[in-house]
């Protein structure tokens, strides 16, 4: 899996709340889902212009992290590690955010219980939630994935 | 598009949630959890993933509604 696609993997469960402010259109939010749940590439500038504010942050990180900002590993510090210091400190509009909100937007490593069709209920901490499994091919129970929001991103090894 | 914001239940038929957001009503499944007509929920893929407190729908609206994210 190539950075583009682990990118628009994380980041589009947060592209209902750009739509839902007006800042992209229908066409743009489902280009980003079709290339999510099917594995396409995209330009690197579409994504980087949608989501111009995530890759403020993944510069910093990259630039800390002596990589560029495409690189793999910087796309995935990002998301399993940055993204959720900057909620947990409450930085920029995470200022104002509640808590259940929060808690949606993070990142979490949650083992499967349970398979119901397309939907995974997943276990992380205390918590027991559903998320859809459509982007873990032959998802299997007692296994790891990363979930974001109301999906499950990647396995874990 | 209303997924980003809490929607409160209306109706639950079996296992299917009819959630009201003002312009518009969805059906959503329950899938895990202990819902009932009133509670607001966060709706996505077409499944009901979470319960927003009522104290915290307005920092939801405010929060997705203006700049960010």
């Amino acid at each position: 899996m190539g950075p583009e696609i682990l990118f628009v993997k994380y980041a589009f469960p947060c592209a209902f709340i750009l739509r839902e402010r007006g800042e992209i259109t229908k066409g743009e939010l489902f280009k980003l889902e079709d290339a999510a749940l099917h594995e396409k590439i995209l330009p690197r500038p579409f994504l980087e212009k949608i989501f111009f504010r995530a890759f403020r942050r993944i510069q910093v990180l990259a630039m800390e992290m002596g990589k560029d900002k495409w690189d793999y590993d910087v796309i995935r510090a990002y998301f399993v590690t940055r993204h959720n210091e900057i909620i947990l400190e409450g930085m920029e509009t995470y200022a104002r955010a509640p808590d259940s909100l929060k808690e949606l937007c993070m990142v979490h490593e949650s083992k499967i219980q349970s398979i119901r069709g397309d939907v995974l209920v997943v276990k992380y901490g205390k918590k027991t939630r559903p998320v859809m499994g459509t982007m873990i091919p032959s998802p299997k129970v007692g296994e790891k994935v990363t979930i974001h929001y109301g999906y499950a991103i990647e396995r874990l090894r | 598009m209303c997924l980003a914001i809490p929607g409160k239940i209306i109706h639950i038929e079996k296992d299917i949630a009819t959630i009201d957001y003002g312009s518009e009503k969805r059906q959503a499944k329950i899938i895990v959890g202990d819902f009932k007509p009133g509670d607001f929920v966060i709706v996505q893929g077409k499944i009901v993933i979470e319960k927003v407190p009522v104290e915290q729908v307005k920092g939801w609206l405010d929060v997705v509604r203006q700049s960010g994210a």
